[in-house]
């Protein structure tokens, strides 16, 4: 970690190298982190990890045209290698392009999500931690596996019109999977959560959780294909908020036309009771202010009580839907357009068991794996269920099920068909990146096309 | 110089407690460009370098990384690496053995003729313009044209106190051209040579010039053009022929994943997944047709899973994960080999400086059968082909998968019939691949990279390769879902 001074120090500097270079005008971007990943698996732990990278990326812009190059070594001899080879890229492209000046300084909310203990945490406090977890499956001879991560991160921008941006976060996640056996039939049970500080995680609770939904899984019956009545908890609905992003709140798709928002924003897309948001003031986010275009984040709503309502732009899409970007921008010379890292979804005011009462007969799932878009207009999604499929017969859980695989749309289907949301929500981490996502378990509908074997 | 620095870090392991440890410097550099409808979508340069020690204390295994090559910072990992290994022996309940291997100093380079870094930028930014202009003639409703190139270019220093010392350089080149036309309500795409950046291969830019994108272009931008207005798949239990494009991915999913032994013997259990394939299974367990011949080599030029030595030191090789249909062999690390009372077959790669070396794919392939791809399709009176990838999901024993195809076509008393859209296609593994009675020959057999596998916490994505001819399978349903 670099700190505030430093990184403002370093961003000087990269900056200076490219004016150096030729830059008429330069944008730097500098990504620190510490990543501490305990894995384990067979109910001990098996691989571990302490990683420290510092990222630099440098934005060059010559005759209206821009170049970029990014390096891990912070020092002189690197920055300008990496600055004069920004400015060459930025030379030979074909013709300049309006709107690749840096922003003009902006005015940045002052938020932070830094947690001391959680960017201290280290291999012991980590390998305690899952110790306390896998004893709770040892008790019923289970096998436990999963991970435990805490991260500290930090990312600065600055440009030759003088703007300006630190922030650092941290952030905690622990998963537990719990299985009878490796087996075809195995029962699986799961629990996981993210958080910005290692004290929020309860890796105890989280631990028994995946047990007793392991023991109730033994056995599983099989399911006809076919849709059904389905409360999906808040792991499977993250992973549908997840998608519906993926497949369309870029301001880029949007402008193109690939986005399943293209030419419907103000029209009814989902029931009325779905309200999906991009927001960093949402409740146990990490705080981060600004884009990677030092232009400020700011929260918007992708679906409002069922209307498609907002897109994300960073400075390039907003320029051609003529409209301001909401600062969700990425750098690097990375596709362009905007990308959620708090993704959110409304609340409502019911239960997983008063969802499940509800229910003359139909499928509680606890989790998706390995869900894919099919096609992105039509936000035609498939996957697998996991860990914890059960059918409902008249308010109960009568029995485990296989994993089912489903193939369905999720504005026609899954959202449109929402009857009820939980009053609690749960975060989760995105496994690719630093986001977060935090969704309400719900009572829709869904079509199940196959199952496991 | 950088070998020394790996020599300090193994001592200092070693005098902090590791039975054994092992030090691998990176430093890799790429050059991407994108253009999107003839200007610039994206332009970069990157460099990246840092080391990694893992140390084996009490039989449990730490990771330590840091980009900075310090001395003081390259003994600090070794030190944190042993730390994080004396953590994690809290909790193990068996000790790590590592199967026997003999340390080797050796040099290796991929084949390179023609240095990506030597070609001048403007001559690609021209070319890619050029098929940018290409893809948009194939039709008024295609409203985005890509056309892409990489290159990547990887130095790997690897040391270990058993005495192993291997320098290893790999050049990796890709290129390739998407159409997207959207219609009323629809978006279609069209790639070629495939969906993944194109096709990467372990080559210089020599292998840009033999892809010819400018010279394919136009026929992409006609085909996702036609796709606007195409049926749709229909839904039927029938023939389907697949393409080499697609079939890399069947192959990537349903055998390179399940032959995994780490995800077999449960470690991976709570990201990527286990394993169907059981190991008393081996030699027994009918996987496929005796037609199905699945191999994995590393030592194949080219191929993106193609090197001279793991990230554990152990020599490349080639190695049956399925004879004759039946399934006898695993991808391996030293560790997990010990278990079966083996040796790895060289299967342990990490994405780079900052991740431990996982059980990783190298070049999977299917052997070729005979005849061509029009022999194949000549044999089915009612079916369809399906080629380029769109979409993917397998379950997480790899049994239950589906797929969708950029582009099919109906077959029809033996011949390509009318283009069908969004075709879809779905089955289990063993039953799948028990239904092949056809695979093409060598002259149809096609070398495919996969730059983007995922696996392991934190997330690998690692360089695969596949090899396969188009093959054939009946009875399979296709048209899943409602459109």
């Amino acid at each position: 970690m670099v700190g505030r001074e430093g990184a403002l120090e370093i961003l000087g500097q990269a900056l200076s190298c490219l004016a150096q270079a030729g830059a008429d005008a330069g944008e730097v971007v500098l990504l620190s982190e510490r990543d501490g990943l305990t894995r384990f698996a067979n109910s001990q732990i098996h691989q571990s990890s302490d990683v420290e990278d510092v990222r630099l990326q440098l934005k060059a812009v010559v005759d209206a045209k821009e170049g970029w190059a990014t390096a891990n070594g912070v020092n002189g001899e690197a920055m300008a290698r990496a600055a004069r080879a920004a400015c060459d890229i930025a030379r030979v492209q074909p013709e300049g392009d309006s709107g690749v000046e840096p922003a003009e300084p902006q005015a940045y909310e002052d938020a932070e999500t830094f947690d001391e203990p959680t960017a201290a945490a280290g291999p012991e406090a980590r390998a305690d931690a899952v110790a306390r977890a896998v004893v709770r499956a040892d008790r019923h001879r289970l096998i436990a596996s999963g991970a435990l991560r805490t991260r500290a991160m930090e990312v600065s921008y600055a440009n030759s019109n003088g703007a300006m941006a630190y922030a650092r976060w941290t952030g905690a996640s622990f998963k537990a999977v719990v299985l009878t056996d490796l087996g075809p039939d195995a029962g699986s049970g799961y629990a996981e959560a993210g958080a910005c500080r290692i004290g929020d995680i309860d890796v105890e609770s989280l631990g028994e959780e995946a047990v007793a939904l392991c023991l109730g899984t033994r056995g599983p019956d099989d399911l006809e294909p076919g849709e059904y009545v389905v409360v999906l908890k808040h792991a499977a609905v993250a992973t549908a908020v997840e998608l519906l992003a993926m497949m369309g709140a870029s301001g880029q798709e949007y402008v193109e036309g690939r986005s399943y928002a293209s030419g419907r924003l103000g029209q009814r897309i989902t029931s009325e009771l779905v309200t999906i948001a991009d927001d960093w003031h949402a409740p146990g986010m990490f705080a981060l202010p600004f884009d990677f275009q030092g232009m400020p984040r700011q929260a918007v709503r992708l679906i409002d009580r069922g209307v498609a309502a907002g897109v994300l732009h960073d400075r390039a899409s907003a320029a051609l839907a003529g409209a301001r970007s909401t600062g969700h921008g990425l750098s690097g010379g990375m596709a362009r357009g905007g990308h959620p890292f708090h993704l959110t979804m409304a609340p409502g005011d019911s239960s997983v068991e008063e969802m499940v009462s509800s229910v003359k007969r139909g499928v509680l799932v606890t989790r998706f794996n390995y869900a894919n878009p099919v096609h992105p207009v039509k936000t035609v999604f498939t996957g697998m269920t996991k860990d914890g499929t059960f059918l409902i017969e008249n308010g109960e859980l009568v029995r485990p099920l296989r994993n089912l695989r489903f193939t369905d749309s999720l504005l026609d289907g899954v959202f449109a068909k929402v009857s009820r949301l939980s009053r609690d929500v749960q975060m989760f981490p995105d496994e690719l990146g630093p986001g977060m996502c935090s969704a309400p378990a719900i009572l829709t509908r869904l079509n199940f096309t196959g199952s496991s074997v | 110089m950088v070998l020394k620095r790996l020599e300090m870090a193994l001592d200092r392991a070693r005098r902090a407690g590791a039975s054994y440890a092992d030090a691998r410097a990176v430093f890799t550099e790429s050059d991407s460009l994108t253009m999107k409808n003839g200007q610039v979508e994206s332009a970069a340069a990157s460099e990246s370098q840092g080391m990694g020690v893992r140390a084996l204390v009490n039989g449990c295994w730490g990771y330590a990384a840091t980009s900075s090559l310090s001395d003081e910072d390259v003994t600090r990992a070794a030190e944190r690496a042993v730390a994080v290994a004396a953590a994690s022996a809290k909790v193990a309940k068996r000790r790590a053995v590592l199967a026997p291997l003999e340390a080797v100093v050796a040099r290796w380079e991929s084949q390179c003729e023609i240095d990506p870094w030597s070609v001048p930028r403007a001559h690609k930014v021209d070319l890619l313009r050029e098929a940018c202009a290409r893809v948009r003639s194939g039709g008024n409703d295609v409203r985005v044209a890509l056309a892409y190139m990489k290159a990547l270019r990887e130095r790997k220093l690897f040391a270990s106190t058993e005495g192993a010392r291997i320098e290893q350089i790999i050049t990796m080149t890709s290129a390739g051209v998407r159409a997207v036309a959207v219609g009323d309500g629809e978006v279609q795409q069209r790639s070629y040579p495939g969906t993944f950046d194109g096709n990467v291969r372990q080559a210089g830019y020599e292998w840009v010039e033999e892809l010819d994108i400018a010279g394919n272009a136009r026929r992409a931008g006609q085909e996702a053009q036609a796709l606007l207005a195409a049926e749709q798949c229909p839904e039927a239990v029938t023939t389907l022929v697949l393409g080499t494009n697609q079939l890399a991915l069947q192959i990537h999913e349903s055998c390179g994943h399940p032959v995994e032994l780490d995800r077999v013997l449960g470690t991976e259990a709570s990201f990527a997944g286990t394993s169907f394939l059981t190991p008393e299974k081996i030699g027994s367990f009918q996987y496929g047709s005796p037609l199905v011949n699945l191999y994995a080599d590393s030592t194949l030029p080219g191929g993106l899973g193609t090197f001279g030595y793991d990230d554990e030191g152990v020599p490349a090789c080639q190695s049956d994960l399925v004879r004759g249909g039946v399934f006898v062999g695993y991808l391996m690390s030293r560790e997990t080999a010990s278990e079966l009372g083996t040796e790895s077959n060289a299967a342990m790669r990490a994405s780079g400086w900052n991740r431990m070396p996982i059980i990783r794919m190298t070049n999977i392939c299917l052997a070729p059968g005979c005849g061509k791809l029009d022999d194949l399709i000549r044999d089915v009176d009612d079916g369809v082909f399906m080629d380029g990838i769109r979409s993917w999901s397998i379950d997480d024993r790899r049994l239950n998968f589906q797929f969708g195809c950029e582009i099919g076509y109906r077959i029809r008393g033996g011949r390509l019939g009318e283009i069908i859209k969004n075709p879809t296609y779905t089955g289990i593994t063993p039953e799948f691949w028990r239904s092949c009675d056809g695979i093409a020959g060598p002259e149809e057999w096609v070398l495919w990279g996969v730059p983007n596998c995922g696996k392991g916490e934190p997330l690998q994505v690692m360089h695969v390769g596949h090899g396969c001819s188009p093959a054939r399978f009946r009875n399979v349903r296709v048209g899943v879902g409602r459109w």
